[in-house]
C-alpha cells in the first residue's frame, strides 16, 4: 500500500480558480464567526442553486421540438424549486455535523467548508441520478433510443453540466407516444433526490471505453474481428486520427460509449449491464466538470520514480481521500503495459450513507499515470496474473509516509 | 466550478464547417459556393453522425424530380457533396479511417438490402479509398503501386455495383458514381455515354449526369475539342426544352473550369455567341443567379467580348463574386475589370473578336 499526501498550503491557496466558488473568498470573515448571517447563508443557496442550474438549463440552440422542450423546462423548473426548498436543511445539517465533528478547537465550522461540503453532495446526487436506472418501462425505451437513434448524443451548450439535455435528447427520439410516460419517468427519479438510496450498480470492469478501444486495436470490422463498425465522426477521430479516450471530445466520448452499448448487446451481454456500463462511461464526475482548474499547470510527479503521485487538486479542495486499488498488466521484463483502476474506496465530506460516485474517479488518471510511469518495473510477472497495489490517498499530514509497497493479489 | 476550459467544438461541426473540394467531386462550375450550402451541411452531418435513416430520407426526395435551386444549382449535387465530405476527409491514418468506412457502408447495404443509396454508398467510399491512392496531384507523381491500388479498389466497386444492379442501378445517383469510376479505369467515351443515358433514363433531372460525362472528354483526359464539341452540342439539344441553350454555356464554362482555364476560346471549339446565348437562356429561366452572372462576365472578358463585360460589370455592380473568376479568381478578375475601364475610344475591342464557327441553329 502506498501513501499520498496533501499538496502543501501554498498550493491550496492558488485553487481558488473556479467560477462557482468566487463568492467564497468574499466572505472569508464568516469563517469563524459563530453563525452564518442571513446574507451569507442567502449567498450559499443562490451559488448552490446557480450551480444545479447549470445542469437543468437546456441549451437554447439544442434541437428540440417545442412541445417537449416546453415540457422539460417545466419539469427543471419544478425541480429546482424543490431543490431550493432542500438546501437550505443541508446547509443546517452540513453546519451542525462540522461543529460537532470539528478539529477539536472550539471554533465554529467555516462557511466555505460547509458550502464546499453541501456542494459535493450536490454534485454527487447529480451522477446518483444519472446512474439510477428508472421503472421497466424508462429502461427499455432508454435502450431502444440508445440502440436505434444515432444523434441522442449530440448536446449544444455547456457539455459539462448536460446532464438533463441528454435525457431530453433521448426522449426526443424516441415515438411521440413514448413521452407522456418517459417524461413521467424522469419526474420519478429526479424525486429520489434528497431521499436515501441504495448504493449504485459497481462500476464496470473494464471501464467501457477501455474494453471499447481494446476491441477496436483488435483490427478492422470484418470477418476476422466482426463488430459494428463505428459511425464515420468516431472513425475519424479514433482511427483516423489516432485520439485516445481523453482526447475526444464529450459529444464525441458519448457516442464511444453508445456506439459500445450497441457493441456489448450484439456480443449477448445483458441490458441492465450494457445500460450500467453506458450510465457510468457518460456519468459527468467532478473531475469532468472541473477539468483542470484546480490543478497547477506542470503538478505532477515529474520523472522522479520514487516521487509519491500528486495529490489532485480537486481532491485537496474538497477534502477527498480514500484508497484506490490498481491493476498493471506487464510485459516479461516486468515493464507496465495497461493500468487499471479496480477498485475505489472514497470519502468525501458532506457525502454519507452512499457511494460518493461524483468523486470515486477522482484519483483514476493521476494514479494510472504513476502506475505506467517511464522507467517504472514490477519485477517479472507471474504468467498473466496482473499487478496490483493499492494507493491510500490522505489528507492528514502524515509526516513519514510509508514506503511505497506493491501486493500480488 | 467552470467549464470554459473543455469548450470546443465536436468534431461534426468541425468538419462540416470546413469545406474539402476533391477533384473527383466539383461542384458545377460557376456555381460553387465558397461555403457549404445548407443541404450540403446537413448531409454531411447526418454521415458523420452514422443516420442512415437521415440519408435515405434525403435521397428519397431528391432521386426524382426537379430540385433546383433560384439559381438551377441542383440539390442533388449538393447532397452529394455532403455525401463526399466524409471519405474524403484526409485523415492521419486514412487507411484505417477508410476500412471502418468501408465496415460499416457495407452494414447498411446488409441491413438495408433494398436501399440503392445503402449500396451506392459502399461503392462510393471504395471509390474514395482509390482516390486516397491515387491522390489530386498529376499522373506522373503516382507511384506505380499506387495506381494499382487505384485501380483495384475502383474495380471493386464496379463489382459491387455489378453484384447488385438490380437495386443500386435504380437510382442514378450510381451512374453518377459509374461515370467517375469509369473515367478513372478509362473506359471508352461510348461506354461512358451509355451509362450516362441509362442514369438520365432513370432520373431525366439528374443534370449533373451531363456534366460527370463531359470530364473524360477533356484534353488532360485525353479527350480532343472536337469529340467535345460534338458532346457537347448533343447535350444541348437534349436539354433545350428545359434550358434552351443553356447547357452549352455550363458545359463549356465547366470545361474551362476544369481544364481549358484562360485558353478555352484558343484551344477548344467554343462558339462565342452561342454561349452568350446560352448564359441569357438560363437567365431568362433562373434570373436570380448572381453567381452565374460573375461566370459569364469572366468568360466575356476570355472572349473579349468588352461591351458584354462591361454591361456585366455595371449589372453585378456590389454583386461581384471573385469566385468566379477562375483560377488566381481575384487577379482574373481585377484584370478584367482593368481592360473594362480603359478607353473606349478603342474601337479595335468594341466588337468582340469572332471565334466562333457555329450558330444555335446548327445544334
Amino acid at each position: 500500500m502506498m501513501r499520498a499526501r496533501r499538496p502543501p498550503p501554498a498550493l491550496l491557496c492558488k485553487i481558488l480558480l473556479a467560477a462557482a466558488f468566487a463568492w467564497v473568498s468574499g466572505y472569508a470573515p464568516a469563517a469563524t464567526a459563530p453563525a452564518f448571517s442571513d446574507d451569507v447563508r442567502v449567498q450559499m443557496q443562490q451559488a448552490l442553486h446557480r450551480e444545479l442550474a447549470r445542469a437543468f438549463t437546456l441549451d437554447k440552440a439544442l434541437a428540440l421540438d417545442p412541445a417537449l422542450r416546453t415540457s422539460a423546462d417545466k419539469i427543471a423548473q419544478e425541480h429546482l424549486a424543490r431543490m431550493d426548498k432542500v438546501l437550505p436543511g443541508w446547509l443546517d445539517e452540513e453546519r451542525v455535523r462540522q461543529s460537532d465533528t470539528g478539529t477539536g478547537t472550539g471554533k465554529p465550522p467555516s462557511s466555505q467548508a460547509v458550502y464546499l461540503a453541501v456542494f459535493a453532495r450536490l454534485m454527487n446526487e447529480l451522477a446518483l441520478w444519472q446512474l439510477e436506472p428508472g421503472d421497466a418501462h424508462y429502461e427499455n425505451a432508454t435502450l431502444t433510443a440508445l440502440r436505434t437513434a444515432p444523434n441522442v448524443c449530440d448536446v449544444t451548450g455547456d457539455y459539462y453540466f448536460s446532464d438533463f439535455a441528454s435525457r431530453i435528447l433521448r426522449i426526443q427520439a424516441l415515438p411521440a407516444t413514448e413521452r407522456e410516460a418517459m417524461l413521467a419517468g424522469e419526474r420519478q427519479l429526479l424525486a429520489h433526490w434528497g431521499q436515501p438510496r441504495a448504493n449504485p450498480a459497481p462500476w464496470p470492469d473494464p471501464l467501457p471505453q477501455q474494453a471499447a478501444y481494446a476491441l477496436l486495436q483488435r483490427g478492422p470490422a470484418d470477418a476476422g474481428h466482426p463488430r459494428l463498425a463505428l459511425p464515420p465522426r468516431l472513425a475519424y477521430t479514433v482511427l483516423g486520427q489516432g485520439k485516445d479516450y481523453a482526447g475526444l471530445h464529450p459529444v464525441e466520448r458519448c457516442a464511444l460509449q453508445q456506439w459500445w452499448l450497441q457493441e456489448s448487446l450484439r456480443q449477448g451481454v445483458a441490458p441492465a449491464a450494457a445500460l450500467n456500463a453506458f450510465r457510468y462511461g457518460t456519468m459527468l464526475t467532478a473531475s469532468d466538470r472541473a477539468g483542470n482548474a484546480f490543478d497547477k499547470p506542470g503538478a505532477d510527479a515529474g520523472d522522479d520514480l520514487a516521487a509519491h503521485p500528486p495529490y489532485p487538486g480537486i481532491a485537496s479542495r474538497f477534502g477527498v481521500t480514500g484508497v484506490t486499488t490498481v491493476s498493471v498488466r506487464l510485459d516479461p521484463a516486468g515493464k507496465p503495459l495497461q493500468a487499471a483502476v479496480i477498485g475505489r474506496k472514497i470519502d468525501v465530506p458532506g457525502i454519507r450513507g452512499v457511494r460518493p460516485v461524483a468523486y470515486e474517479d477522482v484519483f483514476d488518471a493521476v494514479i494510472a499515470k504513476y502506475a505506467m510511469q517511464e522507467g517504472r518495473t514490477y519485477g517479472k510477472p507471474s504468467g498473466d496474473v496482473p499487478y496490483k497495489f493499492q494507493m491510500v490517498w490522505d489528507l492528514d499530514g502524515d509526516k513519514n509516509p510509508k514506503a511505497p509497497k506493491g501486493a500480488k493479489k | 466550478m467552470t467549464s470554459t476550459l473543455h469548450s470546443s467544438r465536436p468534431l461534426v461541426r468541425r468538419l462540416v464547417a470546413s469545406a474539402l473540394c476533391a477533384v473527383v467531386c466539383a461542384a458545377v462550375p460557376g456555381l460553387a459556393p465558397a461555403a457549404d450550402k445548407p443541404l450540403t451541411t446537413e448531409t454531411a452531418q447526418a454521415f458523420w453522425t452514422g443516420d442512415f435513416a437521415a440519408l435515405e430520407k434525403l435521397n428519397d426526395r431528391l432521386k426524382h424530380g426537379k430540385h433546383f435551386a433560384p439559381d438551377a444549382a441542383s440539390e442533388l449535387e449538393d447532397f452529394r457533396l455532403g455525401l463526399g465530405r466524409v471519405p474524403q476527409s484526409a485523415a492521419d491514418h486514412s487507411e484505417p479511417y477508410l476500412r471502418e468506412l468501408e465496415a460499416l457502408t457495407l452494414q447498411w447495404a446488409t441491413e438495408h438490402p433494398k436501399s440503392a443509396l445503402a449500396h451506392i454508398l459502399y461503392a462510393e467510399v471504395l471509390v474514395q479509398h482509390a482516390w486516397s491512392y491515387r491522390g489530386s496531384g498529376y499522373a506522373k507523381d503516382v507511384p506505380p503501386q499506387a495506381w494499382a491500388d487505384f485501380r483495384k479498389y475502383l474495380q471493386r466497386a464496379v463489382e459491387y455495383l455489378q453484384a447488385h444492379a438490380d437495386v443500386a442501378l435504380t437510382d442514378s445517383s450510381a451512374h453518377s458514381l459509374l461515370l467517375r469510376i469509369g473515367t478513372g479505369l478509362e473506359w471508352d467515351n461510348d461506354t461512358l455515354k451509355t451509362i450516362q443515358q441509362e442514369g438520365l433514363k432513370r432520373n431525366p433531372d439528374d443534370v449533373m449526369l451531363y456534366f460527370g460525362m463531359l470530364t473524360p472528354l477533356l484534353p488532360k483526359w485525353g479527350g480532343t475539342p472536337q469529340a467535345l464539341d460534338r458532346y457537347i452540342r448533343a447535350a444541348t439539344k437534349q436539354t433545350q426544352a428545359d434550358y434552351g441553350m443553356g447547357m452549352y454555356a455550363r458545359l463549356y464554362g465547366a470545361a474551362a473550369d476544369e481544364d481549358f482555364g484562360h485558353a478555352l476560346f484558343e484551344n477548344s471549339l467554343v462558339d462565342w455567341p452561342t454561349m452568350k446565348k446560352g448564359y441569357e437562356d438560363m437567365q431568362a429561366r433562373f434570373p436570380n443567379s448572381p453567381g452565374r452572372r460573375n461566370h459569364f462576365a469572366h468568360m466575356a472578358c476570355l472572349a473579349r467580348d468588352r461591351p458584354t463585360l462591361v454591361a456585366l460589370l455595371a449589372e453585378l455592380g456590389t454583386k461581384i463574386d471573385a469566385s468566379q473568376w477562375g483560377p488566381n479568381p481575384q487577379r482574373s478578375l481585377e484584370a478584367c475589370q482593368r481592360w473594362a475601364q480603359e478607353s473606349a475610344d478603342e474601337s479595335k475591342d468594341r466588337t468582340p473578336e469572332k471565334k466562333g464557327r457555329a450558330n444555335p441553329a446548327s445544334l
